[in-house]
């Protein structure tokens, strides 16, 4: 029977979190812009600029100190985090987002298992270093 | 005041290439084709043209003037970083399509900030 650790729940919360806050600023954004644009051009709506506004701003802050916290956990590289924060200023494009972050999660795991990485890294360089003192005791790599 | 013209020429200027950036992402979403030298070029004068403008803006900020107001700066810093973010933001998509729609989108966005750096400034 599987056991959950702390760890594994405080993961699905951050998890569902970034999910949540994704959908929220994904959305957010054109709201923003939208009835930010029919205040400018009318003069109407200020109350509503100042509501919408103020969940954006909410949703845009938490999901700024979220995406850090979710790039330790999935171990994201350096080009994947700048890409979750350049897609909180395009609109509806945290949904494409966080579809792809989901997807990725989902799909069976293809990787190797830490025993099998290890085994092949050592296979691979035990390989390579001895195709190099074959090319340096005979000056030429042995032809299997 | 001729650095205050100067501004706001390059202010115009800069405008017309974010126009012209975010056409080249329309015409890429439509088509669906992949982002070529023009998306490339399109992004540079973007950011080049607001560079240039905000540096004149820095002097006139140096000399004593000042927007109306201050959201003016975070203004012109959105604008110069928007088309580049939205290009980055388009790499984690598959399809040309959506590369194109994200410049789409990040420069529609870019064009409001615009206007809004119009009225501020």
């Amino acid at each position: 029977m599987p056991t959950t650790t702390p760890a594994d729940t405080t993961a699905a919360v951050l998890l569902r979190a970034f999910q949540l806050t994704a959908y929220a600023e994904g959305g957010l954004l054109p709201a923003i812009l939208l009835v930010a644009i029919v205040h400018w051009v009318t003069g109407y709506g200020a109350p509503m600029v100042a509501v919408v506004g103020a969940f954006h701003g909410a949703a845009f802050t938490v999901y700024v100190l979220l995406v850090p916290a979710v790039a330790r956990l999935l171990s994201w590289p350096l080009h994947t985090t700048s890409v979750a924060f350049s897609v909180a200023f395009v609109p509806f494009a945290p949904w494409a987002f966080e579809r792809r972050i989901r997807k990725d999660l989902t799909r069976p795991r293809q990787r190797r298992s830490t025993a099998q990485h290890q085994q092949h890294r050592t296979t691979t360089l035990g390989d390579q270093m001895s195709r190099k003192s074959e090319v340096v005791t005979t000056g030429q790599p042995e032809r299997s | 005041m001729f650095a205050l013209d100067l501004h706001v020429l390059l202010a115009i200027a800069a405008t017309l290439t974010v126009v012209v950036a975010t056409l080249e992402g329309a015409v890429r979403a439509i088509r669906a084709r992949p982002a070529g030298v023009a998306a490339e070029r399109t992004r540079t004068a973007v950011v080049l043209s607001v560079a240039v403008t905000a540096a004149v803006g820095l002097a006139l900020l140096v000399g004593g003037h000042h927007p109306k107001e201050w959201l003016h700066i975070i203004y012109a810093a959105l604008a110069f970083s928007m088309v580049p973010v939205a290009d980055n933001a388009g790499t984690m998509l598959q399809s040309d399509r959506g590369k194109g729609m994200a410049r789409l989108g990040g420069g529609l966005v870019c064009l409001v900030v615009v206007t809004r750096l119009f009225v501020t400034g």
